[in-house]
């Protein structure tokens, strides 16, 4: 890869991955260091025949390996797939129009595997299939661990009476 | 509408992403429950994307990722050529015993046979038969290593 290409790919991409790499770990630190670490690897690959979405998708797997790395290094892969223990959801009056507070506190609540899916799925508008190649699974279980993410996230904002509109601070 | 997504999903979020509504779409959202809840997620994920945008301004520069994996890429070079290095000496060191026993054999087992009446005699015959072998060999390796170093260097 170039430099001017590698610019243009930082340029687009940056924040974007910081951002999923930091709803995935919740640690500026180590979202930094995940961050760097996958652009260095992006540059280290052969990716000459990639084109810019398949790049853009190839660096985002690179940064799920890395974050999965993270917690089987910690010995925690369990919590790739659960929710971290510990956190218990709060009933609210239901039917408010929902604030960024309560999203994140719902998005939260969620296993890193369901808001890494999330995120591709509704962020990043991946499909199935695309999905399931960056997450090296197949398609059919990204269709199923999809569908629980969506229902496990509408359980939790509904739990936290988060049903209409949202405001975007 | 199959038994976990509504066809329209994912035309529905996109069209909340991008604003771009239609009345085929808004009639649909009306009747489908499947698409209401995607769309509580895109909007929800749109709030959590831009809470979590707001604390990503510290991105280093491009540059300083470019020239890490640019060091990063030397250093692993670098490291292949000391293991290529260990090997070729090796290798080059094995052949030249090989060559030099071969070679010398006749002489050795001459040497060998007088060296039983006169023990003395096989040092001052064999050493300076083996500098000029030595030195030969040692140059051969150095220039060797020598090309293969600038080899990896100007790659």
């Amino acid at each position: 890869m170039t430099e001017s290409a590698f610019q243009a790919l930082y340029e687009a991409t940056n924040k974007s991955l910081w951002s999923y790499i930091y709803k995935l770990v919740n640690d500026t630190a180590l979202t930094d260091d995940i961050f760097q670490e996958s652009f260095v690897k992006l540059l280290q690959a052969e990716t000459s025949r990639f084109d810019e979405s398949r790049t853009r998708a190839y660096l985002f797997t690179i940064a799920t390996n890395a974050v999965r790395d993270h917690w089987r290094k910690k010995k925690r892969e369990r919590n790739w797939f659960e929710s971290e223990p510990g956190t218990e959801l709060l009933a609210r009056d239901t039917g408010h129009a929902y604030e960024s507070l309560d999203v994140h506190e719902a998005f939260e609540q969620l296993s890193p595997q369901h808001r890494s899916l999330l995120w591709l799925a509704y962020v990043e508008e991946y499909g199935h299939r695309e999905i399931a190649e960056m997450l090296e699974m197949k398609e059919k279980s990204i269709r199923v661990l999809l569908f629980r993410a969506k229902q496990k996230f509408i359980e939790i904002l509904k739990t936290l009476g988060i049903t209409s509109t949202v405001n975007n601070e | 509408m199959n038994n976990l997504e509504c066809t329209f999903e994912r035309e529905v979020t996109h069209a909340e992403k991008t604003d771009a509504w239609n009345e085929r779409l808004q009639n649909h959202l009306q009747e489908c429950s499947s698409c209401r809840n995607a769309l509580l997620i895109a909007k929800a994920m749109d709030s959590v994307q831009a809470g979590a945008l707001q604390k990503a301004s510290a991105v280093p520069a491009y540059r300083v990722l470019w020239f890490k994996a640019q060091y990063m890429q030397r250093q692993e070079r670098l490291s292949t050529l000391d293991l290529v290095k260990l090997l070729g000496v090796s290798f080059v060191g094995a052949l030249a015993l090989i060559g030099i026993i071969v070679w010398k054999i006749p002489t050795l087992s001459s040497l060998l046979t007088i060296s039983e009446s006169a023990s003395g005699f096989v040092f001052h015959t064999i050493i300076p038969l083996s500098i000029p072998i030595a030195f030969i060999i040692a140059v051969v390796i150095a220039l060797w290593m020598y090309s293969l170093e600038f080899f990896f260097a100007r790659r």
